[in-house]
């Protein structure tokens, strides 16, 4: 058996927005219902966060909405700092590097080169001021390349890849439907032949029928590519199909982390037996 | 006259020549050493009120009222032309406030060359300085409203939107549709907006002999080329940049109507009933070629 | 709740290949002592038992049938031997070069194990939408890195081997009737030759036809040296194909400690 090393192992990953205090982690989190620090009033978005990611792993990340769940990805995909904690990465040539403490300019390089992110708006994730094709061109010049054609095939490839017809290369994306604004997403996201994919809240707000197509190739990216993700919803039917494993959130502690059909089936937190319960 | 020997200003300060203070001065030649010093970064300064609007060349005027000393020969062009309304104007101007400054029209005997528009078709040599009138001195600014970015994107040497417009352009009109202010890299570093000159003028920029020194004054930044520094345009690896071609249908070059060059930025005439004239766009060296017949 | 067999698995790098040895009939595969499994419902303050002190052993190439009265938790004691559901006591030890015990490994452990030892086949098939038959029988062997035209391959060789019409291979199985899904849920738990089969009532609801089908599969799989746990709804099927019979009893209800 070949010990593979995590691609991401985050540990103690903490994000408190104000000045904070010494009491603000100990009197906010799961166990005090509450982020907001009684004594300080500074908010712990997140803290004392821990989990690993391997290689070609999906992980869903759960959680309702200000449980933490987007300043975890805000963090790991470094537009936004932690304040205490460490998060390394491993990129595929094995230089490890610390996402907590990067500066600016290799913080840039990872989100060019190494990382992809889809949001659940596509106006967060694409430039509409551009056509189809200049969006994932936009990602191949950041990672330096300069051949035209190359940009043309490469980009022509990545919408066959996600169902975009070839003929909308030159549509701005106002032009698309939803589904169709994701999946150019994914196919921008992809460009740079990333390591390490983030999806927030993908399919949320999609028709059933357009959901399943973007899971479907969400899987298929995965088999094929092997990237590593990152899944954040609140949808319990996502985390089931995407990811192997599953860490919830709550007012932005992990409550608790296993594989996903566990959580799903027998969940041991009573927030997840709530979550759980209340969606069946 | 070496550009280091043009900073030595007459003695006394209460000649007031050049128009400006001591102390602006003193800044618009710190900003110039420091734009030398980093070739392409935009230098911020503080431009000053001259007695004409901002956009008029205010940038330029500010750089060689700065720079110039009595022993300079100054030329002053507007689109490769000495005698338009523009360049007369400013010319006078800085004649005025500057006593004992020489004038000229011709290219090769010229220290400080002040210009709008053009760079001129004879090889400079050194011993002059170029000295641009520039709108707009940041190359992000058709990618990137605001400023703060912009900065941010040249720190970080993120030129990517630019390129993506470059992209779009190829994908709209098969090829790169800037046809001036095309922006360059210098040094291997900064891009720059090397001011509304021609795409015909921008590889005279590339490891050219002089300084070129670009002014904006209503944007008030400074930037610089230095001597023998490599300005490369943006352009994709398969498709290269190409200069105007001045082609016509049968696809020989069209040649200047008066001296009859066909290396020169041409202007197009056109003529009621006939086809259109080319004339060379560089007076200067249309009038050199023929000898100036009119003894300019 | 209804459980799939194989939630979609991390894909390995490639050059791990599925064991394809015969493993020697009689030895141990699994062994499950002192097994506990209850339901701890917060909201409720109760808990719920549903498996206690179950032991068993299931060896290589032979059948181990769970019965007992229903509510006795012998779906529960399969769940936790595939680690979805987590049990209070007791061990749960796959055996192999080394001991892995399932009730307390790391989740990355026993999702390799899922991967290349264990399947778990209950009367449901769940599938990705719009995948053909053969690459859902395929997956697992793909999720093992194995190349795609090879797993499709092996996929092709199962579904004929269960006797499903060939006309059906390319269509995605949401249409088909019970008794063809069944065997392609069969098909897909053997594909890649696990040690050790779980299966919950595989014959369940099934024409006679396809019961016979797949009772001839799972003899075939016990031939092959797979290790087999099943929950069976019929005894004349736990007569016919178990080696060893374990007999749970129904724990009684308790209240809650807290």
């Amino acid at each position: 058996m070949v010990h593979e090393t995590p691609v991401l192992s985050v540990a103690g990953l903490t994000r408190i927005h104000g000045r904070g205090c010494a009491d603000c982690v100990r009197l906010t989190g799961d166990a005090a219902g509450r982020n907001v620090c009684p004594s300080c009033g500074s908010v712990v978005a997140v803290a004392d966060i821990s989990f690993d990611l391997w290689p070609g792993e999906i992980l869903g990340v759960m959680g309702e909405s200000g449980s933490g769940k987007s300043s975890v990805v805000k963090l790991l995909h470094l537009d936004d700092r932690a304040s205490a904690g460490s998060a390394w990465f491993r990129e595929g040539d094995g230089r490890r590097h610390d996402l907590v403490a990067v500066d600016e300019a290799e913080a840039r390089r990872l989100r060019d080169t190494r990382f992809g992110m889809v949001f659940q708006n596509p106006h967060l994730g694409l430039n509409f001021g551009v056509s189809a094709g200049g969006n994932i061109a936009e990602r191949l010049l950041c990672g330096g390349e300069r051949r035209f054609q190359t940009i043309r095939e490469t980009a022509l490839g990545l919408l066959d890849r996600t169902e975009v017809p070839r003929a909308r290369i030159d549509h701005q994306p106002g032009q698309f439907s939803g589904g169709m604004q994701q999946r150019l997403q994914i196919a921008r996201a992809l460009a740079p032949k990333p390591e390490l994919l983030f999806l927030d809240e993908v399919t949320t707000g999609l028709d059933l029928s357009v959901q399943a197509r973007i899971l479907d190739l969400i899987l298929e990216i995965q088999r094929e590519l092997g990237v590593a993700m990152i899944v954040v919803t609140h949808d319990l039917g996502v985390v089931r199909l995407l990811a192997g494993r599953t860490i919830v959130l709550r007012h932005g502690r992990v409550v608790e982390a296993g594989l996903t059909d566990q959580i799903l089936e027998d969940p041991q937190h009573p927030y997840t037996q709530q979550l759980v319960m209340s969606a069946l | 006259m070496s550009p280091a020997s043009s900073l030595q200003r007459p003695a006394s300060s209460c000649d007031r020549f050049g128009f400006l203070d001591d102390f602006a001065v003193r800044e618009m030649r710190r900003g110039m050493l420091k734009a030398l010093a980093i070739p392409g970064y935009q230098v911020p300064y503080a431009s000053r009120e001259m007695p004409i609007a901002r956009g008029f060349g205010t940038g330029g005027m500010q750089l060689t009222l700065a720079l110039a000393v009595p022993q300079d020969r100054l030329k002053v062009i507007d689109q490769g032309a000495d005698d338009s309304v523009n360049a007369v104007n400013l010319r006078r101007f800085i004649t005025a406030s500057c006593p004992g400054l020489a004038t000229t029209t011709r290219t090769a005997e010229a220290t400080l060359i002040q210009t709008r528009h053009r760079v001129p078709e004879r090889q400079l040599a050194p011993g002059q300085m170029m000295i641009y009138q520039v709108p707009y001195p940041d190359p992000l600014q058709i990618v990137e409203p605001s400023e703060a970015k912009r900065r941010r994107c040249h720190a970080h040497g993120d030129y990517a939107r630019l390129w993506v417009k470059l992209y779009e352009d190829v994908v709209r009109f098969r090829e790169v549709s800037i046809s001036n202010r095309y922006p360059a890299r210098v040094a291997g570093r900064y891009i720059i907006d090397p001011s509304p000159i021609p795409r015909w003028d921008l590889p005279k920029l590339h490891c050219s002999p002089v300084a070129h020194l670009f002014g904006a004054g209503r944007e008030k930044k400074l930037y610089a080329v230095p001597p023998f520094t490599e300005v490369v345009p943006l352009a994709f690896d398969d498709i290269p940049f190409a200069v105007e071609g001045f082609r016509a249908t049968d696809c020989s070059r069209h040649a200047c109507a008066t001296c009859g060059a066909t290396d020169t930025f041409l202007d197009e005439i056109p003529q009621v009933g006939a086809p259109p004239r080319w004339l060379c766009n560089d007076q200067d060296r249309c009038a050199e070629r023929q000898g100036y017949p009119d003894g300019a | 709740m209804p459980q799939s067999s194989s939630p979609i698995a991390p894909a390995l790098p490639c050059g791990l290949k599925a064991q394809s040895s015969k493993p020697k009939a009689g030895l141990a595969v699994l062994t499950v002592s002192g097994l506990s499994k209850s339901f701890t419902l917060h909201h409720q303050g109760k808990s719920i038992p549903s498996a206690y002190d179950a032991s068993f052993t299931v060896c290589a190439g032979q059948l181990t049938a769970l019965v007992g009265p229903s509510g006795a938790g012998k779906s529960s004691v399969l769940k936790c031997v595939y680690r979805t559901y987590l049990p209070q006591a007791g061990s749960i030890v796959l055996h192999g070069d080394t001991d892995l015990d399932l009730a307390a490994c790391d989740e990355h452990a026993a999702l390799r194990a899922r991967r290349r030892d264990i399947s778990y086949v209950t009367q449901f098939l769940h599938c990705l939408p719009r995948q053909s038959t053969v690459d859902v029988v395929a997956a697992p062997l793909v999720a093992l890195g194995e190349d795609r035209e090879v797993a499709r391959e092996a996929a092709r060789l199962r579904l004929r081997e269960l006797d499903l019409p060939g006309r059906l291979w390319d269509v995605p199985p949401a249409t088909f009737s019970g008794g063809e899904r069944q065997r392609v849920n069969l098909a897909r738990g053997l594909v890649h030759r696990p040690r050790l089969l779980m299966l919950d009532e595989p014959t369940a609801s099934l024409d006679q036809r396809s019961a016979e089908l797949v009772v001839a599969a799972i003899r075939a799989a016990k031939c092959d040296g797979v290790a087999i746990l099943a929950i069976f709804h019929d005894p004349a099927l736990v007569a016919a194909l178990a080696d060893t019979v374990v007999t749970l009893k129904r724990p009684t209800e308790v209240p809650c400690a807290a």
